[in-house]
């Protein structure tokens, strides 16, 4: 183990689509037993961001490092041989394979001791025999993240696992998320359900104009004046 | 992960359309096959493999496979080498 403090991070980012800078200079981290939160408004870059600290995206700079070791360039493949686990927005399921298939897969890869507790946690048992593709959102996004339990990651990347889903289904998502970090893994997550998200962080990183403002706690995040002018909005009700 | 290379290795398909021709030119295997259509169906070979590999990628399977340590090139490897031996395979079927 490295003295670094951070499981992993992508530090300086910049990218560009086209004539498009998404990002000009954006970082976000991971820390071990924390959730942190990136939030933002569409288009803000928070995607581009977390798939750029997933290895999916190569950046135009910056530089991804696991246990502050810097990984050029850092895929996503290497990076799931160092712990790291990457949940994209809509979802991580094949189509043709059923839930009890997907599951087999990291039991195979990575060894099937978690699988039990992660069915039993995200409560998919009655989706074993299922093919993903008859899943419904709320299913497939509880199956994603039962799969990140059962893989044990060190960093789990989890781009908007809320998005579209019942209230309920939110609520208990959450608290998968926080048992994941309340056993030690890395967790970054994004979104736009700032109640939840926001009740089960540790951390928020505001993404915003190509770049990125470390907030700190949730409370800190809602009295920040310029956060909750800008993102928040009027509205907003502290919890 | 078979299956992702059971998938990859579509491009198998484009052996058996060089099958197919042999059956319509009258040859007894496709090593006796004339050039353009050795060349025909690897063509076809690589598009059936290249759109398999970009439908895979559209559905993030690739990123599913990415996320168990897969990465493009060994399960480019791996449906190479089933490729290799199905052809073993239906040669050895042709010969009999």
């Amino acid at each position: 183990m490295s003295g670094s403090p951070y499981a992993l991070r992508a530090e300086g980012v910049r990218k560009v689509f086209g004539s498009n800078e998404v990002l000009t200079s954006a970082s976000v981290w991971a820390k071990s037993g924390c959730v942190t939160t990136l939030l933002g408004r569409n288009g803000s870059g928070k995607t581009t961001l977390l798939r750029v600290a997933a290895g999916v995206l190569r950046p135009d700079q910056g530089v991804v490092a696991v246990d502050g070791v810097a990984l050029v360039p850092a895929k996503l493949h290497e990076l799931a041989t160092r712990g790291v686990m990457f949940l994209p927005q809509g979802r991580l399921l094949v189509p043709s394979l059923s839930v009890a298939e997907h599951f087999r897969a990291i039991a195979t890869t990575f060894g099937g001791s978690h699988v039990d507790e992660a069915v039993d946690a995200a409560g998919v048992e009655s989706l074993m025999p299922q093919r993903a593709e008859t899943l419904s959102g709320g299913e497939k996004a509880r199956v994603s993240l039962a799969l990140a339990m059962a893989r044990a990651p060190r960093v789990l990347l989890a781009d908007e696992p809320l998005v579209g889903l019942a209230p309920v289904d939110q609520e208990r998502l959450g608290q998968l998320l926080r048992l994941l970090a309340a056993q030690g893994v890395a967790v970054v997550t994004s979104g736009h359900d700032t109640p939840i998200l926001l009740s089960i962080s540790d951390e928020i990183i505001w993404s915003a104009a190509g770049t990125t403002h470390h907030i700190g706690s949730p409370e800190a995040a809602q009295k920040h004046d310029q956060f909750r002018r800008e993102y928040l909005g009027p509205g907003y009700r502290m919890s | 992960m078979l299956w992702a290379c059971f998938r990859v290795a579509a491009v198998f398909g484009g052996y058996e359309v060089l099958v197919l021709f042999a059956d319509l030119e009258g040859t007894a295997r496709p090593s006796a096959l004339p050039m353009g259509s050795v060349r025909l169906g690897a063509a076809l070979a690589f598009l059936v493999a290249g759109v398999t590999l970009a439908e895979m990628a559209r559905r993030s399977e690739l990123l599913f496979l990415a996320n168990l340590g897969w990465s493009k090139g060994r399960l480019a490897a791996t449906a190479l080498a089933i490729c290799l031996g199905l052809e073993v395979c239906v040669q050895l079927i042709l010969v009999w």
